[in-house]
């Protein structure tokens, strides 16, 4: 089949279309991923964080988001590989600076809000500083979707930030450990989930 | 257009699409290629089959635990050679085009 200069460049704009929309079905897969994987990471504290303070095993706190993580990141690896998605930093930009800026913005700010608070005299439960920190982790995971040309990668971040703004909420209201636990698993199956949907709308 | 053999077999509209998905992706699932690009088996693998003669992508077969085998491919680095000398071709043709106008 015969084809024009004009034709092929018009067949490679088309491609770049059916490309982001694989792209931003991927992304909104992965965001649901962590709408079950993140709120699981809440429940497991809030299940296992009486036991663990019986026993007296305080060790264990530091370990109890493992299992939620772990099942988040093997089916974000699977699904990202399948669909040969990058995240960050590809072959081409290695060392890229802005990546880096961006993990380290999100580590101060984190660090802010943590040492802020304590210095503030506000003590968190522990369910609300995890989300907090799951609300930077989201922001940081939109800005690097979307370094890595990840279509609709703003509502990642949206939701970060709405995560965020939730959490800081019930530290300012100062909700018990119960309370955030619940709050918490709500507020990132929420965040995460409405921003795969959307993604998932717009793929 | 002024293209060599490798881009006289890239320069049809299926192989230009396949082409161009491995060059930006580099490694994809065949399903995921088939998909994206709306072709049916058969298609996909005629085109394939010419690419992969001409050394321009390759396929292979990846273990994936429980689920079996996974048919892949993959541009080689003389594909992502070829092609990019298909696309600066390409472009020279546009700018002349446009030139003229």
């Amino acid at each position: 089949m015969e084809m024009t200069a004009t034709q092929a460049a018009a067949t490679l704009r088309e491609l770049e279309a059916a490309e982001e929309t694989l792209t931003a079905r991927t992304a909104g897969l992965t965001h649901l991923v962590w709408g079950l994987a993140a709120p699981l990471i809440f429940l497991t504290y809030g299940a296992a964080g009486d036991l663990v303070a019986r026993a007296g095993a305080w060790w264990a706190y530091a370990v109890l988001w493992i299992p939620g993580t772990a099942l988040g990141a093997i089916l974000t690896h699977h699904l990202w590989h399948q669909h040969a998605v990058r995240l960050g930093w590809s072959d081409e930009g290695r060392g890229d600076l802005r990546v880096f800026a961006y993990v380290g913005g999100v580590l101060a700010a984190g660090a802010i809000l943590f040492f802020g608070a304590r210095a503030a005299g506000v003590e968190w439960a522990v369910s609300t500083a995890m989300t907090v920190a799951n609300g930077l982790l989201a922001i940081l995971a939109g800005l690097l979707e979307r370094r890595g040309g990840v279509p609709c990668a703003h509502y990642g971040t949206y939701a970060g930030v709405g995560i965020l703004l939730a959490g800081l909420t019930m530290g300012v209201l100062g909700t018990g450990e119960d309370a955030s636990t619940i709050l918490g698993a709500a507020a990132t199956a929420a965040g995460w989930s409405l921003a795969g949907l959307w993604m998932l709308r717009r793929g | 257009m002024d293209l060599d053999d490798a881009g006289r077999l890239i320069h049809q509209p299926t192989r230009l699409r396949i082409m161009a998905l491995l060059y930006r992706r580099r490694d994809l699932a065949y399903v995921t290629v088939r998909d994206a690009l709306g072709l049916t088996d058969g298609n996909l693998a005629s085109h394939v089959k010419r690419l992969e003669a001409a050394g321009l992508m390759e396929s292979r077969r990846v273990l994936l635990g429980r689920e079996g085998f996974q048919l892949r491919y993959r541009v080689t680095v003389e594909g992502s050679a070829a092609f990019r000398r298909y696309l600066r071709a390409l472009q020279d043709v546009l700018d002349e085009g446009s030139q003229g106008l």
